[in-house]
């Protein structure tokens, strides 16, 4: 167990972090009607307005001394304890805490509330519309799915509701509300579509213009008014077996835009109905013991009553086995994964970007949609492909806009625990679940075929997976063995250990230390490095190809581009400026700045002081220019480690800006050299590292004419008169154009040669070559 | 069972489990301040907060069946409310004003000088300037009073990762609050 201790400064954060005494009156009430609400399934919500008292009277006032009068037993009861005002049919109000409010009956069982301060949440049923309430100054707004009438002026709150005149009653009917909050498409809060019903009959002091509701013109609610006259649509159906016959007490979910909206059960015959339901498209979900889910798709209009065709449920199959180590003895906990390869005619492999190897919880999710994998693309298109640890994949809940962002599909799957059944479709199907403390596993909810079964679990290898068994398994043995192990610790230039260097993709801890586990047997390549530039993210990247650009001194430090769910790709970088312009999938891209150590690992053996120690890291500057002293604009520099440091990925590259000048920045203080290339120029021979760098890169020459037979090929020899023969093959620049051009050349005096074939020599004589300049050759016949 | 007056908050979730909504209720009474205390000081804003508060509760609510009942309740649901606040698409970078009003908040006073600075309100200023995930990372480990391991998982991290960036967090803690002593300390 990790022992822990706080020292005096640990000690005084704690006390300065204390969490805040001042909590929202009425936030356990709100929650409370949250949960209410999502155990019925069913939002009802009234709109309260209340009643604001100029000169507001203490808080809590109602709470301390509830006065019979206030609460007659008879129609309205209010309860101090639980500030709970309950009505004859079962409405109930909320008071929130430290609000100052009244009820009073009004007319038999309608009820009237007057709220001075704070806040009433509704926590209405279906039915009870005669609530009236008397609003002479009113702010109401949405709280968690309902409306709530307070009378505070929020700071920084949006105004939904506005001031009402003082003395109006608010007389409620049925409707719709749907509450814009400036959602965006795919960013929908969920308080839209909030249903709230209302009394039966409107006033005249209630208006509607366009899609608002005014009261005595003001607007009421900040938000989109539609007419609904009942929030009442059906829909009926009936869910058999594979053989016709029918699934008693199967239950069927139906599903919205955000979350459940009823779930109903078959009676004997199979039969199912479900009504009150709001309009809009809804996703049923069929289940029965033993059976595979099925989902279906439906649409539901105000009055209608839907027939949903008939749900056949087939009969689910199981993998089951166990997990052991090398000695057979069991090894608990690994998460199984059962996959199923469909026909590669059923693939249908949707390109998206996907992350993986986050911890955000799937939270009732129906079932889960790969479009695309990493795998799929790099494998040919529709070939089965296993998914691995990083492939990423994007999900969608029901065909839907992807919600889900950032969820760890297939890495070790312990998201996945209480998901017992996760529906991959496009290309691949899989389940999971973990193994007991026996290492035996029972996967369910699996249809007929054959299926490829693997075990994970950290730190581990499976050394036999994936195995393929038919669905249906009973005894399929998967086996672990415990990874090799490195451990280290990164030293830096002073000789003290570095924390937060990077070791591959692990941060060394306070102590400098790092830990990487679960190796298979091998050599693993080590790069250690300091972790500290900065990390560039970049948004709104639209799919995964394309290439990264980066302007400045760029100094790419991550080895892998990944990209998460949202189409967001993210590379730690040092550059002036970014731009993303996509890429061909995630890549390797070479180490910048680090240490590289190759380390062999046995299975399960421990690596212990894999040590790195990181020199200081230097700037080289300089400047490159031509034979006659002019600055090359455009030039490339790179400064390369001297081979006898094998233990360092020094390389580093350059551009020259229009002054020829060239800046190498974090570059490791070990010796190397420093060369340059550019077009139309000469190379130069590697200069060690001195203060303001001169490199020199002579002006070529070129040599430009004409074949006489376009697209014929030829060989140049180039004899310089000074000793040494170059071999060019000339090629014309286009197939219609006889036009060659050899740039790149040394200046100096050449004899020239044009070999046709082994036995055709074409000579052009002795030309000069001179620096800069292109000679022309003229037609080669 | 039910006879407990004080249950634990690892019964009490167990009952929830078992469709128990009192006990739920119980649990949301518990850790309402803590959990909105940590949602305002990652949202800066109270109706954020509450917002973000009832969610999580609700998020809580929903995933009590994977609550693993070998381990610590509160721990788990100050996961979810970590998780809640990264995802918060308000939890955001810190703004010119919002120290105040964070500051504004009530907390104990600091019994010893905290980095050097013995006010507790400084600290909270300081701490509103860290970026969110380090900001995060304090909060958990040192106003929820989480474990490392705890915070670790509570961030999705490994331990020693987690030790890593709250060893850094705290740099930078030091490093806010040393520009707020500058300014104390510069003339008017």
């Amino acid at each position: 167990m990790r022992t822990e201790s706080f020292d005096s400064e640990d000690e005084a954060l704690r006390a300065a972090l204390a969490p805040v005494c001042e909590v929202p009156g009425g936030l356990d009430a709100r929650i409370g009607a949250r949960l209410r609400a999502h155990r019925r399934r069913r939002i009802v919500a009234f709109v309260v307005p209340a009643a604001l008292a100029a000169g507001a009277v203490a808080a809590a006032l109602l709470l301390r001394s509830p006065t019979p009068a206030s609460a007659p037993a008879t129609a309205l009861r209010f309860d101090p304890v639980t500030r709970r005002l309950s009505l004859p049919d079962g409405t109930s109000l909320l008071l929130g805490e430290g609000a100052d409010a009244e009820f009073r009956e009004v007319e038999g069982t309608r009820g009237l509330v007057r709220l001075r301060e704070g806040d009433v949440y509704c926590d209405a049923a279906s039915g009870s519309r005669d609530l009236v309430v008397e609003a002479p100054g009113l702010r109401a707004r949405t709280r968690g799915g309902r409306f709530v009438a307070t009378t505070k002026q929020q700071e920084g709150e949006s105004m939904n509701g506005a001031a009402v005149t003082a003395g109006a009653l608010l007389y409620v009917f049925s409707g719709q509300v749907d509450v814009d909050e400036g959602a965006k498409p795919n960013d929908r809060s969920p308080y839209v579509n909030v249903p709230v019903a209302l009394s039966e009959s409107p006033k005249a002091s209630i208006e509607r213009h366009g899609r608002s509701l005014f009261l005595d013109g003001v607007p009421l609610l900040a938000g989109v008014f539609r007419e609904s006259e009942s929030a009442d649509a059906r829909l009926h159906g009936l869910v058999v077996g594979v053989d016709g016959r029918p699934i008693a007490n199967a239950e069927v979910e139906i599903r919205g835009n955000d979350s459940t909206l009823a779930t109903v059960r078959a009676d004997a015959t199979g039969s199912f109905a479900a009504m009150g339901l709001v309009d809009g498209n809804v996703t049923l979900v069929a289940r029965a013991n033993g059976c595979l889910e099925a989902t279906i798709p439906a649409t539901l209009a105000s009055k209608n009553d839907v027939e949903i065709p008939t749900i056949t449920l087939r009969e689910e199959r199981h993998v089951r086995g166990r997990v052991v180590d090398r000695f057979g003895a069991p090894v608990a906990g690994a998460e199984i994964k059962v996959e199923r390869v469909p026909e590669p005619s059923s693939a249908n492999a949707e390109v998206i970007d996907l992350a993986l190897n986050s911890t955000t919880a799937i939270e009732s999710v129906p079932y889960l949609r790969v479009r695309q994998t990493l795998a799929s693309v790099l494998a040919p298109r529709f070939e089965p492909v296993r998914l691995s640890l990083d492939a990423k994949v994007d999900l969608t809940i029901d065909g839907a806009t992807p919600v889900l962002s950032d969820v760890p599909v297939l890495s070790r799957a312990v998201t996945f625990q209480g998901l017992n059944r996760l529906f991959v479709t496009s290309g691949l199907s899989w389940t999971g679940v973990t193994a007991g403390d026996d290492g035996r596993f029972d996967v369910g909810g699996l249809e007929e075929g054959e299926v490829t079964v693997s075990a994970s679990l950290p730190e581990w290898v499976d050394v036999s997976g994936p195995l393929k068994a038919n669905a249906g398994a009973e005894d399929v043995t998967l086996v672990l063995a415990r990874g090799g192990e490195i451990r280290g610790t990164v030293y830096g230039p002073d000789g003290a250990p570095l924390s937060g260097a990077r070791v591959n993709d692990v941060v060394t801890d306070s102590d400098g230390r790092y830990r990487i586990a679960g190796l298979s047997a091998g050599t693993v390549d080590l790069f250690a490095g300091p972790a500290e530039l900065r990390q560039v993210v970049l948004g709104s990247v639209n799919r995964w190809k394309g290439k990264i650009e980066a302007e400045g001194d760029v100094h790419l430090v991550q080895s892998v581009i990944e990209f998460n769910g949202e189409s967001r790709g993210s590379v730690r970088l040092r550059a002036n400026t970014v731009r993303f312009l996509g890429t061909n999938g995630s890549r390797q891209v070479p180490p910048g700045l680090a240490a590289r150590r190759g380390i062999f690992v046995s299975e399960g053996e421990l690596q212990d002081g894999v040590d790195f120690h990181l020199p200081a890291a230097r700037t080289i500057e300089g400047t490159v220019v031509d034979d006659l002293g002019l600055p090359i604009a455009g030039a490339t520099v790179t400064f390369r480690a001297d081979e006898s440091i094998p233990h360092f990925e020094s390389s580093r590259t350059a551009t020259t800006d229009e002054s020829g000048t060239f800046r190498l920045i974090d570059v490791f203080d070990v010796p190397g050299t420093v060369g340059a290339t550019a077009d139309d120029h000469l190379g130069c021979d590697p200069a060690d590292v001195v203060p303001a760098l001169r490199l020199e890169l002579p002006r070529a020459a070129c040599v430009h004419g004409q074949l006489g037979v376009p697209g014929s090929l030829m060989l140049l020899n180039l004899a310089s008169v000074d000793g040494g023969a170059q071999h060019f093959d000339v090629a014309p620049e286009s197939d219609e154009s006889p036009e060659f051009r050899i740039p790149g050349l040394s200046p100096g005096r050449y004899e020239i040669t044009f070999i046709v074939d082994e036995e055709t020599h074409v000579s052009l004589g002795t030309v000069l070559l001179r620096p800069g300049e292109t000679t022309e050759l003229g037609r080669i016949r | 069972m039910s006879d407990d007056p004080d249950p634990s908050d690892e019964d009490l979730a167990k009952r929830v489990r078992h469709g128990s909504s009192d006990a739920y209720a119980t649990l949301v009474t518990r850790y309402a301040r803590r959990v909105y205390s940590l949602c305002l000081r990652m949202t800066f804003s109270r109706d954020d907060a509450d917002d973000l508060a009832q969610e999580i509760f609700l998020r809580g609510y929903r995933s009590i069946g994977r609550w693993d009942s070998s381990r610590r309740f509160a721990p788990w649901l100050l996961a979810i409310a970590a998780n809640a606040c990264r995802d918060h698409r308000r939890c955001r970078e810190p703004q010119a004003g919002d120290a105040p009003r964070q500051g504004a908040a009530t907390g104990p006073p600091a019994d010893a000088p905290i980095i050097g600075l013995e006010d507790a309100a400084e600290v909270r200023r300081a701490l509103a300037a860290l970026p969110p995930m380090d900001r995060l990372a304090l909060l958990l480990r040192y106003e929820q009073e989480l474990s490392l391991d705890e915070t670790a998982a509570a961030l999705g991290i490994a331990p020693s990762h987690a030790a890593v960036r709250i060893h850094r967090a705290k740099a930078k803690l030091r490093v806010e609050l040393s520009k707020g002593a500058d300014r104390a300390a510069r003339p008017k």
